[in-house]
């Protein structure tokens, strides 16, 4: 009986492998693709040839960081993005803590409302928002998005630390609380850090879903507040489109997520389906 | 108020002088989500009434349901509504099938499966926006490399991006190729948590490979499956990073879904007043797709 079993998958196993191998690239393909384009030069990219082998030249790297303004883009972004994510964290904590240790009905609804909120598609928040955001002269600097984005990433930042919260055994905090400790020091001094890989990922998360972000930042940068995705666009002028150097710009804004996802990749799916599936 | 509502539940077991501030840290954090999300809701509902278009000097006035009947009685709505609902449910249907597949495939350890398995999750963590340029650069008439693929195998040149018959398809591949990731490591990770044991007791049983599929996995797996596809379902209705780099809602408007139309409405038309009645329909459309599917998720979620 069992032999059958283990005889008829190594036929398989191959398949499988070749299978694997194939959708692997498919999918790898076009990111490739842009990494490659973007060490070419224009004649290398729009020669007939389609070619993985080539002599690769920075050219378009030296073009992205000092001839054009994508700098400032990634500088913008670095800040609205990191002190959004400052501020998603702290304020998500605040929350997220006593959900996590006090539930009650209030409470639960709190948290069904505020994930009902991860519905709503931004084009319809943003309507309202660059109106007011507008009216107190708020658009065209970093503090709009920062706002923005903290708003964004909290329904996510709840959902996933009320999680991690959880998981800190109860018995630890009420030795503490018996300890003489407040609400305020055990949180700090012990759950915080007994849940920092959660709260690390859930900074990490909100790190890309801001960073990543392209409707908002389209809407609400004025001139000099451009992020890393809005400049990307930029490069497509009525003269021209250097792709090349587009393809350069896409990589440097892609390689920051891919790195923070390689760093979450153990609370990705946790992440992704904000804490409901593990 | 919260705390005092709250003081008779929670733990009993805390000392009383954490009680009275156990609710306070939740006051910013709920300040921030209601001042954006609340306060301009009301504000946009509104402005939904009233004519308002940002470069008409005369300002804005109250025209009560014109709006609404502006968008209702017109055929752009109706057309951009399809063009949304064809879009959300072609991309979430084939997604979920091919994640499924592909998880299927990667389900038992081969070589390399880890780093296969991180590499197929790059297009998803690719930002859309630098999807759309590069689908664009990809599908381009002149330098693009799909079109030399094409004629190569001798379907000759074409503007995939401007071509009534192929704009349409091409936004749904890129959003499948972007996608389906997600939906992988999701339906992945469900599948591993089916325990072994399951599945080899049901093979010693001798069911069958379909069986197995049918039997141990889907009723297991369906929670997850369900969160997995609602969140896509939710997000698949808001794709504009993706227009906005390629079709620009073209050609025509073949490609204008709401999340895009609204765009063009309010940022674009600058007719504010239109934009936020549209963007109250395009909510009620939303809520109403995702709400099947939420419904039946939180029947799942009182049955876990």
């Amino acid at each position: 009986m069992s032999q059958k079993f283990h005889r008829k998958p190594r036929a398989l196993d191959h398949l499988r492998f070749v299978l694997g191998l194939l959708v692997t690239l498919i999918f790898i393909f076009p990111v490739a693709w842009m990494i490659a384009t973007g060490f070419k030069t224009g004649n290398q990219a729009f020669s007939n040839s389609t070619s993985f082998f080539f002599k690769p030249s920075l050219d378009n790297y030296r073009e992205v960081f000092f001839k054009s303004d994508f700098k400032s883009g990634i500088m913008t972004s670095l800040q609205a993005v990191s002190i959004s994510v400052v501020l998603t964290v702290c304020l998500a904590s605040g929350i997220a803590y006593p959900m996590a240790r006090f539930p009650s009905k209030g409470m639960n609804r709190l948290a069904s409302w505020i994930i009902s909120l991860r519905i709503v598609p931004p084009i319809v928040t943003i309507i309202p928002l660059f109106l007011l955001l507008r009216t107190v002269k708020l658009t065209g600097s970093i503090w709009s998005l920062v706002l923005v984005y903290t708003f964004m990433n909290m329904p996510l930042a709840i959902w996933l630390l009320r999680g991690f919260f959880k998981e800190v055994p109860r018995e630890i905090e009420e030795a503490a609380e018996i300890d003489g400790l407040d609400g305020k020091r055990i949180f700090l001094k012990i759950v915080l850090p007994l849940s920092a890989p959660g709260v690390v990922a859930t900074a990490l998360l909100s790190f890309v879903f801001a960073w990543n972000d392209f409707l908002f930042a389209n809407i609400l940068s004025g001139a000099t507040t451009r992020t890393a995705t809005v400049g990307l666009t930029e490069f497509v002028t009525p003269v021209g489109t250097a792709w090349t150097t587009i393809m350069a710009a896409g990589t440097i804004v892609v390689i920051p997520v891919w790195v923070a996802a390689l760093f979450a990749q153990k609370y990705l799916v946790r992440g992704l389906t904000m804490g409901s599936v593990k | 108020m919260r705390a005092k509502d709250n003081s008779s539940e929670g733990s009993s077991r805390a000392p009383k002088r954490v009680h009275s501030g156990r609710y306070l840290a939740i006051i910013p954090g709920v300040l921030l989500l209601l001042g954006l999300s609340v306060f301009p809701s009301v504000y946009a509902l509104i402005v939904s009434f009233q004519k308002w278009i940002l470069t008409d000097p005369n300002g804005r006035h109250f025209n009560g349901l014109d709006n609404y009947k502006d968008i209702l009685l017109g055929s752009e709505f109706w057309h951009t509504l399809k063009i949304t609902l064809l879009f959300v449910i072609l991309t979430v249907v084939i997604e979920s099938l091919l994640a499924y597949g592909i998880a299927l495939i990667f389900f038992r350890p081969m070589p390399f499966h880890r780093v296969m398995r991180a590499l197929i999750l790059l297009p998803m963590l690719t930002a859309p926006i630098v999807v759309g340029m590069l689908a664009r650069f990809m599908f381009d008439s002149q330098f693009g490399i799909i079109n030399r693929f094409t004629e190569i195998i001798g379907l000759g040149r074409h503007d995939f991006l401007s071509g009534l018959n192929t704009a349409f398809p091409v936004i749904i591949i890129v959003d499948i190729w972007q996608w389906t990731p997600f939906l992988f490591l999701i339906f992945l990770a469900a599948m591993q948590s089916v325990p072994e044991e399951l599945i080899e007791a049901a093979k010693l049983d001798g069911a069958s490979k379909f069986e197995v599929i049918k039997n141990i996995f889907l009723p297991l797996m369906k929670y997850p499956l369900l969160v997995g596809i609602t969140l896509r379902l939710i997000d698949s209705f808001r794709v504009y990073d993706l227009i906005y780099a390629t079709t620009r809602g073209g050609p025509i408007n073949l490609t204008s879904t709401m999340s895009w139309s609204i765009y063009d409405s309010g940022f674009k038309v600058l007719n504010i007043g239109i934009a936020s009645a549209y963007s109250f329909l395009f909510l009620i459309t939303v809520l109403i797709v995702s709400g099947i599917f939420l419904r039946q998720l939180s029947k799942e979620n009182e049955e876990r």
